[in-house]
């Protein structure tokens, strides 16, 4: 004990020599590096089933490779290779490398075309069941990423793909991809004047409509396991002579759908608590709106947010972590405030433009995206939690040459990105952006509008 | 009546005369004042630190990454500026994009937008740049003087020290082939030291790459590098590795991607041979 104490301030004694020692030496500090997109080579899948059954399940492989190739090339970590410029015929060769397997690929025709990743695989189709075999290596080490099986009735082959690029992700960053996420929002792509709430996964596919009042339903928020969804819906309730706007609760899971809020005037903008056992929510009851706290049956909480006489306080959104984030014109124009679960620490955040509304948390509760306007339209911004470090996402013009509007922005479940709807083609469609808006791309494309889209987490 | 006119006249004139003589004397004497004070008395300092400034604030622009770190200066207006052309963003990243991606931690940037002071006059930082600026040209020309002190000292030492190729430096020798620990390079020596090691600096950043994924991650290591007179790799080592594989192999790859290096003047072989340079990846 006592040699070891010693050690110790022998060591705390010395400490400053050495380090004072190495301040000496020449140092250079080489700051941030630039970064590229890996090269990635990704052949098309090959069959593993009886020939017979090759060409029948031919549009699987298809769309097992195109999911996944459009997961990873949205995760901005990798550029694909040209399929022309392979050396090898990777029809013939097999999943795994040459010596290992006799008629295997070599590594030196994906490193000489300078390859940073290889990513080999084949499927096989059997009764109603998929199989996809994966194979991700590193060219430059020669060294097998990820191994990994999957299998899964046909119906789930896009889910399959899913699944494999967020193992992608894991593999190579520790953290999982967003691909297995689905969205909520509100379209009127039902027909007609009506807007109704449509689920679908991430990248628009396997689109599915969950209401049907053949009126407008608004603003729909997931719970945290992305079981419910809470929206807002003007319905005629039996009895009433109005319609009005109602808070409603659907189970995805049982189908049940409840009437949980319907209180006189606005019931809107729902957000769940990150234990999802309350909601957060606009109600306005006659007078000026604010945000309360109730529980899943309708209960009211608390008053989160009071007055000031007439202003408004709308567009709550709860954190993981239970920090609030909403929209107040408390200050003369709508801006976004900050405030603890209960209301209290009430905290100003944007001070710029003229109109900021719809805030969304990130993930890790750091930063908080938001519309504002400036001039005529909307656009996307993302700010640190208290405000600083504020960046543009978005800025496009529509076909008339005018600005395009870019509203209600939703965070990933992985915090890399932000989706929101956009004008600039005529129609309200859905777009991502990276985080720090070096990249775009549309995710919807038809001819319907899309309205407060909302990211889940990955839904297993 | 004539006569007391012309008196009168001759009066005013004195009086005049005198008045003017006064006025002048005063002015020389308050201008004298002013001119001594301004000599002998340093100005006050003006303590600008309650003036209120308030500025019109806009959205920001949409910036490339790589100006975050400035977006206060381009954009005065209190209105949304056009977005800056950033249309497909090309396969390869510009290569300066994250090598400047850092200085995000300094405040300027975090302030939205705000229109730039323009008064110049006004802005203390400026002022302390300025001084700052003329310190180290003082700086420079000390340094001027030491050097030629050194190359007069040298001179009269080359006859002593004749032979050994090795020439002393100011109070810090070279022994034999290692720097006695604690020593500090001056004159020459440490000028050229300075702009080599700016060289290999800018040689090394231009091969500085890291995949995407790796990127964001805070990832840090250092490597010690040895080089020989050629500029040749003698050795390189992770000697505080990021606990991430990958990146340090990336680390390595970026040194290995670099040699040779720019070759190390004659006298300052030793210290990168021997003692070797510590490089943080990224700091």
């Amino acid at each position: 004990m006592m040699k070891q104490i010693l050690a110790l301030i022998l060591i705390l004694g010395l400490s400053p020599l050495i380090s004072h020692a190495q301040s000496n030496g020449i140092y250079i500090k080489m700051g941030e590096a630039r970064t590229k997109k890996s090269l990635t080579a990704f052949p098309p899948l090959q069959y593993s089933g009886s020939p017979s059954t090759a060409s029948r399940n031919q549009g699987v492989g298809i769309e097992i490779f195109n999911t996944i190739t459009n997961d990873l090339s949205v995760s901005s970590y990798f550029q694909f290779i040209n399929q022309s410029a392979f050396l090898e015929d990777t029809a013939k060769t097999g999943l795994m490398p040459a010596p290992g397997l006799p008629n295997g690929f070599k590594f030196q025709s994906w490193s000489s075309i300078g390859a940073d990743f290889l990513i080999r695989a084949g499927y096989s189709v059997v009764g109603n069941e998929v199989t996809l075999e994966t194979y991700t290596y590193h060219v430059p080490r020669a060294a097998l990423v990820l191994g990994k099986k999957y299998k899964g009735p046909v119906s789930s082959a896009r889910r399959i793909a899913h699944t494999f690029s967020n193992d992608v992700l894991k593999a190579l960053t520790g953290e999982e991809g967003p691909f297995l996420s689905r969205v909520v929002v509100s379209s009127d792509r039902a027909g007609g004047q009506g807007k109704e709430i449509f689920v679908m996964d991430w990248d628009g596919a396997n689109s599915e409509q969950v209401s049907r009042h053949r009126s407008i339903a608004i603003s729909p928020a997931w719970s945290p396991d992305g079981k419910k969804i809470a929206y807002t819906s003007y319905v005629k309730r039996v009895g009433a002579k109005f319609r009005n706007a109602d808070m409603l609760l659907l189970d995805l899971t049982t189908g049940k759908r409840s009437l949980i809020s319907y209180r006189q005037g606005i019931n809107s903008g729902a957000s769940f608590s990150p234990d999802g056992r309350n909601i957060y929510l606009t109600i306005s009851q006659g007078t000026s709106p604010d945000i309360y706290k109730m529980t899943l049956d309708g209960t009211l909480v608390g008053k989160i947010t009071n007055g000031p006489s007439g202003a408004l306080n709308v567009e709550p959104n709860v954190s993981n972590s239970g920090q609030l984030a909403f929209s107040s014109d408390r200050a003369g124009r709508p801006m976004i405030y900050t405030a603890n679960a209960d209301g209290s620490g009430l905290k100003r955040i944007t001070f710029a433009g003229v109109f900021n509304s719809s805030p969304s948390w990130s993930p890790d509760g750091k930063k908080i995206a938001f519309a504002g306007q400036s001039d005529n339209n909307f656009d996307i911004f993302v700010m640190n939690a208290d405000g600083t470090g504020m960046i543009r996402l978005t800025s496009a013009k529509k076909p008339n040459g005018k600005m395009a509007s870019n509203e209600d922005p939703s965070f990933s479940p992985d915090g890399r990105f932000v989706m929101y709807t956009s004008n600039r083609t005529g129609k309200n469609q859905i777009y991502i952006s990276t985080v720090d808006g070096t990249e775009e791309r549309r995710v919807t494309n038809d001819n319907y509008n899309y309205f407060k889209p909302k990211w889940s987490r990955n839904i297993d | 009546m004539n006569y007391i006119e012309e008196h009168e006249q001759q009066n005013n004139d004195e009086q005049v005369t005198r008045g003017i003589g006064i006025s002048f004397a005063l002015h020389a004497l308050v201008i004298s004042i002013f001119t001594l004070k301004t000599v002998f008395f340093t100005p006050e300092t003006i303590d600008f630190t309650q003036a209120v400034r308030v500025d019109m604030v806009g959205l920001p622009d949409k910036t490339p990454p790589k100006d975050l770190a400035a977006p206060a200066k381009e954009n005065p207006k209190p209105a949304l500026p056009a977005k800056e052309e950033v249309k497909e963003k090309p396969a390869e990243k510009p290569p300066e994009k994250v090598a400047e991606k850092k200085p995000e931690p300094k405040p300027e940037p975090v302030k939205l937008p705000p229109a730039k002071p323009k008064e110049d006059g006004v802005n203390l930082e400026k002022v302390k740049a300025k001084q700052q600026n003329a310190l180290d040209k003082l700086k420079a020309m000390a340094a001027l003087e030491k050097i030629k002190e050194d190359v007069a000292e040298e001179k009269k030492k080359t006859a002593t020290n004749a032979g050994t190729g090795k020439s002393d430096t100011g109070s810090a020798p070279i022994r034999g082939n290692v720097v006695s620990p604690g020593s500090s390079l001056t004159g020459i020596a440490k000028l050229q030291n300075d702009s080599y090691v700016s060289d290999l600096d800018r040689h090394i950043k231009q091969n500085w790459t890291i995949p995407e994924w790796l990127a964001k991650r805070d990832y840090k290591a250092q490597v010690r590098l040895y080089i020989d007179s050629r500029g040749n790799i003698l050795d390189r080592k992770i000697v505080k590795s990021s606990g991430n594989p990958s990146y340090d192999e990336e680390v390595i790859a970026t040194i290995d991607r670099s040699a040779p290096f720019p070759a190390p003047p004659e006298k300052l072989i030793a210290v990168f041979s021997v003692d070797g340079i510590l490089i943080g990846f990224p700091e």
